[in-house]
């Protein structure tokens, strides 16, 4: 109840899609590094980002859905949004045994854990605001 | 071993760090046993080498590959499009870390030395010394080091965010 009729009027559900994308890609890398050094292991990464920018690109066309039973037409709800995990088809060998570059997963993993922080901060900032309405007392100037 | 909820990330890690610490314990075995004659089953000592493989997920595999809503078939080049039925999935997709699968000695046949004042010599003089590469070795350590350190890397950068999360309350 409350969340329709403020969380989801907010960048909370973006934020919220963002930080489980985050959360996801965290276990990924995790994964990549642990199997750096078994052979023939392949790569996992997560696409999220394209279809999150898909769904906001409010240019896009939309079909309303006024029946269970209609199809998702044009731009997705962000509720529909998923980050989801694929192995590329990359058949180099940057360790030697597999087609995990070390370097790339520290580079992946420093910018995961930044727009992990990113979305945290920007949902914490959502949530007081929300708090000021509800007490009907203004944020403090920052 | 089922790894789940929020610090299946974390656990992740560790058996990568696990992982590297059993190969780190089995190059230190070789090191210290680069000139060991006898063992208990007999002839000079054999190379050990553990085995990498990584482990899959049942729960991930649900998650990442649950089946389409809908099927469709493209039979006309203004249709939507929709999955078709043999739409290919991976099967195995996302894994959760790394195990050692086991711990095997190297076959190579031992190297042998001319030494005849050893007492385990032959008759013409060899002695069978242990099949190490002591620099293989070396390498192979400083492979396992940073293997580890990265692994503790991905740990930290993991339990940063998990208290970050826990902060956004």
């Amino acid at each position: 109840m409350l969340g329709q009729l403020i969380f989801n009027k907010t960048n909370g559900p973006v934020l919220q899609k963002t930080m489980d994308a985050s959360m996801l890609r965290a276990r990924a890398i995790a994964n990549n590094v642990a199997n750096v050094n078994t052979p023939g292991f392949e790569r996992v990464e997560v696409t999220f980002e394209n279809e999150l920018r898909r769904a906001l690109d409010r240019t896009r066309l939309k079909g309303a859905r006024t029946d269970q039973k209609h199809l998702d037409i044009g731009r997705k709800d962000i509720g529909n949004v998923n980050a989801a995990a694929y192995k590329p088809a990359d058949f180099t060998l940057p360790s030697g045994v597999n087609n995990v570059d070390i370097d790339m997963e520290m580079a992946k993993m420093a910018e995961n854990q930044i727009q992990f922080n990113f979305a945290s901060t920007a949902l914490r900032g959502v949530f007081r605001k929300i708090n000021s309405a509800i007490q009907a007392k203004p944020l403090p100037i920052q | 071993m089922p790894l789940s909820g929020i610090f299946s990330g974390l656990n992740i890690s560790a058996s990568g760090m696990s992982a590297m610490r059993m190969h780190q314990n089995a190059i230190s075995s070789n090191l210290a046993n680069a000139e060991t004659t006898r063992t208990d089953d007999g002839g000079p000592y054999r190379r050990q080498f553990v085995v990498l493989s990584a482990q899959s997920d049942d729960r991930d595999v649900r998650i990442l590959n649950r089946e389409p809503a809908l099927y469709g078939e493209q039979t006309n080049e203004n249709h939507l499009p929709i999955p078709p039925r043999d739409f290919p999935r991976d099967e195995r997709f996302f894994g959760n870390g790394v195990r050692v699968a086991e711990i095997r000695e190297d076959s190579r046949p031992p190297r042998l030395v001319y030494d005849p004042s050893h007492p385990d010599a032959d008759e013409k003089g060899y002695v069978a010394m242990p099949n190490i590469n002591v620099v293989k070795e070396m390498t192979d350590m400083i492979t396992a080091t940073r293997a580890y350190e990265a692994n503790a890397t991905a740990f930290t950068s993991m339990k940063n965010m998990l208290m970050t999360a826990i902060q956004t309350m």
